[in-house]
């Protein structure tokens, strides 16, 4: 396919935008929405269902979340295709980050394959009483459950060293200690993310957190500490 | 304690079809050798470490102090010039040299390093200085304007950056870090800058910035600590205000 070099311009910027908005934004809610785990089946359920009545919900999915990881996906295939890593020559800190971020990327294509279909549309989640209970389920399998902790950290990985690219590409930061630091908050999303993720999916299997907890959390739902009063 | 003899590994190609050979060779250890020293010997007396008559080794070089780039070749793995790599400074086992990978070999250690030279056409790296009458002195720069171009303006392309760029190979059609980094110096400059858009659209396209991966190896790899991601950076801000612009300004 022959484009022209403002498409190809047009194109590479809105791949890097996509990484960011929506796709990453859509990572911190899926995370922060897991992390009801962690307050209970009930918690996770309901909010689960909140989700589940969004209005538009499925404009929103497809248009907000579908397409946008689709598109980064083959333009994310195409670019790992022209890359000739060397760490094996010239093993520096970042150029491991470049060939992670690749690496990521290949993995999270399989991954997020596997579970779309196995949360999203199989059969025996769309008609299951509690998704809490089906998760718990899934993930019982140790060999699942390792590929979703894989999966997770590929996921805030990509997202938090993406960020790195991201802020270079745009030009937000152009001097050697603006690129650092944008490196480490990189690295530190990364980390914060990682610890979100898997402390859901382990909220799956029944770990409880409730501390950090706002004092009267309780009176303002029903929901919220139904899983902290046990 | 000094050593007696230098041991080298040499990769040899006869010709840009042919195929490569390694050949080793011992040489009497003098002081303050360098590996374009070691090469000139061999030079003297072509003469494997087993006692075969072969060719004198081939290579380029040329100012003999780390100015025109064109001794650059893998000194023990490494993108460097092999006239400031000094041999006892390479440690004790024997010393590898191989032509550059990046680019085609000519003969031995010699490569074609004109992708480069291309690549600095096609982003008009220069200042059109010339007209029908005479234009005047130029406007001058601040010495802060002068201390960054400076640092951009003593790229020799040596081809290091290029050598171990991951983005710039076979299978990508990527110009390369060295061009790349020339826009930044001709842009900022206060005659070059009539022509920034046109540069600036030639490094939007396929080939161009737009394909950095930032590894950020070429900043390591540098012999002349060219700010190259710096540039990139800066570079990045530009098209995108550029993209901006032709987006919603036409
Ligand atoms: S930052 Fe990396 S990908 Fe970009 S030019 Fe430098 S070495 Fe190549
Ligand atoms: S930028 Fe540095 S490494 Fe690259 S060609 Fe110029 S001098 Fe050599
Ligand atoms: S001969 Fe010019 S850099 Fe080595």
């Amino acid at each position: 396919m022959k484009v022209s070099d403002r498409t190809y311009f047009t194109l590479k910027r809105l791949h890097s935008l996509t990484g960011v908005v929506p796709v990453g934004l859509f990572l911190l809610e899926h995370l922060f929405t897991n992390a009801r785990a962690l307050q209970g089946p009930e918690a996770f359920d309901q909010a689960a269902a909140d989700l589940a009545r969004l209005p538009f919900v499925v404009l929103i999915e497809a248009f907000g979340i579908w397409l946008p990881i689709l598109f980064h996906m083959v333009l994310g295939i195409l670019i790992a295709t022209t890359a000739q890593a060397n760490v094996g020559k010239h093993g520096y800190a970042r150029n491991w980050q470049y060939l992670l971020q690749r690496a990521s990327g290949i993995l999270l294509v399989f991954y997020l394959l596997y579970h779309t279909w196995a949360l999203r549309f199989a059969g025996g989640y769309l008609t299951s009483s509690s998704p809490y209970q089906y998760v718990n389920e899934h993930l019982a399998n140790p060999a699942v459950m390792a590929f979703y902790v894989l999966g997770t950290l590929a996921a805030c990985y990509h997202f938090g060293n993406g960020l790195f690219g991201f802020a270079i590409h745009w030009g937000i930061a152009t001097g050697r200690g603006a690129q650092n630091a944008a490196a480490r908050l990189g690295l530190l999303v990364f980390l914060a993310l990682s610890a979100l993720g898997l402390a859901a999916l382990l909220g799956f299997r029944g770990l409880r957190l409730d501390f950090l907890q706002k004092p009267h959390a309780q009176e303002h739902g029903t929901v919220v500490l139904s899983g902290a009063s046990r | 304690m000094a050593r007696k003899t230098i041991a080298l590994r040499i990769k040899r190609q006869d010709s840009p079809t042919s195929r490569s050979r390694w050949e080793e060779f011992s040489l009497p250890w003098q002081a303050n050798m360098n590996v374009v020293s070691c090469l000139m010997e061999i030079r003297k007396h072509p003469v494997t470490r087993d006692g075969h008559a072969t060719t004198p080794v081939h290579w380029e070089a040329s100012c003999l102090e780390e100015v025109c780039g064109s001794c650059t070749m893998l000194v023990n793995g490494k993108p460097r010039q092999s006239c400031t790599a000094l041999i006892d400074s390479l440690g004790d086992g024997p010393v590898t040299l191989e032509p550059l990978t990046k680019f085609p070999v000519v003969r031995d250690l010699q490569v074609d390093r004109s992708p480069m030279f291309d690549a600095l056409k096609r982003v008009k790296a220069w200042i059109p200085i010339d007209g029908s009458y005479d234009l005047g002195p130029g406007p001058r720069l601040s010495p802060a304007e002068q201390e960054v171009s400076y640092a951009f303006s003593r790229c020799m392309t040596c081809g290091c950056c290029m050598e171990v760029c991951p983005q710039y190979n076979d299978k990508s059609d990527f110009m390369g870090p060295a061009p790349i980094a020339q826009v930044r110096l001709f842009n900022s400059h206060p005659t070059g800058r009539m022509n920034a858009r046109e540069r600036l659209e030639e490094i939007m396209g396929k080939g161009g910035l737009v394909d950095c991966g930032n590894a950020q190896l070429c900043v390591e790899a540098c012999p002349k600590d060219i700010p190259l991601t710096e540039a990139f950076g800066e570079l990045g801000r530009q098209t995108t205000l550029l993209w901006l612009q032709q987006l919603f300004g036409r």
